[in-house]
C-alpha cells in the first residue's frame, strides 16, 4: 500500500515537473521580450538565478537536516542533508558556469576575482569538502555527526555570498527581484518567477529520488553486514 | 561568438549538468540493484547450506 502510494506520488511529481518545465521553457524563449542592451543573451538570467537560488536553498536544507540529526539522531535527517548537499554542489556549479558564460559576453572575461564570484567559489569548495568528508570517513557512527557539524558551519557561507555585493564593491549586479525600484520589467520578472518555481520543483523531485536511493543503499549495506556476521558466527 | 552562441552554450551547460546528475543517479541505482542481487544469491546459498 505504502509503495503504491509512493509510486503515485512519484508519478504525479514527475508530471508536475514536466508541466512547469514546459511552461518555463515557453516563458523564457517566447514570452519574455529581448533585453534592450544585451539582446537575447540576457535569457541566461532564467537559468542562472534559479540555479543560484537552489544552491542557497539546498545548503539551507543541509543545515536544517544537520541540526535535526544532532537533536533527534534519526538517519532520515542525515539522508536529507547528504542528498541536499549533492544537489547544492550541482546547482552551485551550474550557477558558476552560466555566470561565467554570461560574464564573458557582458564583461569580456570568463572569470573575475570579484567578491560575489569568489565567495560563491568558496561556498562550492565548502560543500564539495562536506561531500569529501562523508566519503573519507568509514565509521558509520561518527560520519553523520561530523557531517552534521560541517553542514551547520558551512551554511555561514550563504549570507556571505548573498551580502557580498553590498559589503564590497562588485561587478556583479545587486539582486534584481528584491532591490526596491531596481527590479525587472513585468514579463521578465514573471518569467524569472516561473523559472525559479520550475527549478524548485526539479530540486524537490531530485531530492526525493536521491533520499530514496540513500535509504535503499544503506539498507542493503546493513543487510550485507548482517548476513556476513551471521555466516561468520559459529552455529548454536 | 555571437549572443546566440553564448545563449546556446549556457543552456547546453545547464542541461548537460542536470542529465549528467541523472546518469550518476541511475548508475548508483544500478549498483544498489547489483548489491541486492548478490545479497539474494548469498541468502540462497545460506539456505542451501542449512538444509543440507
Amino acid at each position: 500500500m505504502q509503495s503504491r502510494l509512493q509510486n503515485v506520488t512519484t508519478g504525479l511529481s514527475f508530471l508536475l515537473l514536466l508541466l512547469v518545465m514546459g511552461l518555463a521553457l515557453f516563458a523564457m524563449f517566447l514570452f519574455a521580450p529581448a533585453e534592450r542592451v544585451q539582446g537575447d543573451v540576457y535569457r541566461l538570467l532564467f537559468v542562472h538565478v534559479p540555479s543560484a537560488w537552489l544552491a542557497f536553498l539546498a545548503f539551507g536544507v543541509v543545515a536544517f537536516g544537520s541540526v535535526l540529526y544532532l537533536i533527534r539522531e534519526s538517519s532520515r535527517w542525515d539522508r536529507l542533508a547528504v542528498a541536499s548537499a549533492e544537489l547544492g554542489v550541482l546547482f552551485t556549479t551550474l550557477a558558476l558556469a552560466t555566470g561565467s558564460i554570461w560574464g564573458r559576453n557582458v564583461w569580456g572575461v570568463w572569470w573575475q576575482w570579484d567578491p560575489r564570484l569568489t565567495t560563491t567559489l568558496v561556498m562550492w569548495f565548502i560543500y564539495a569538502g562536506y561531500l569529501a568528508l562523508r566519503a573519507y570517513i568509514d565509521d558509520s557512527a561518527i560520519k553523520p555527526r561530523m557531517a552534521a557539524v560541517a553542514g551547520i558551519v558551512g551554511v555561514l557561507s550563504v549570507p556571505l555570498v548573498w551580502f557580498s555585493v553590498e559589503w564590497w564593491r562588485s561587478l556583479h549586479p545587486t539582486p534584481s527581484v528584491t532591490s526596491p525600484g531596481g527590479g525587472l520589467p513585468g514579463e521578465m520578472l514573471l518569467t524569472l518567477l516561473i523559472c525559479v518555481a520550475a527549478f524548485t520543483v526539479l530540486y524537490g523531485v531530485l531530492l526525493r529520488q536521491r533520499m530514496l536511493l540513500e535509504q535503499a543503499s544503506s539498507l542493503t549495506a546493513a543487510l550485507i553486514e548482517r548476513l556476513h556476521t551471521r555466516s561468520e558466527s559459529p552455529p548454536q | 561568438m555571437t549572443d546566440m552562441h553564448f545563449l546556446f552554450f549556457g543552456f547546453g551547460v545547464v542541461w548537460l549538468g542536470i542529465f549528467s546528475y541523472l546518469l550518476y543517479l541511475s548508475g548508483r541505482i544500478r549498483s544498489v540493484r547489483d548489491e541486492l542481487r548478490s545479497l539474494h544469491d548469498q541468502l540462497d546459498a545460506v539456505d542451501t547450506n542449512s538444509q543440507s
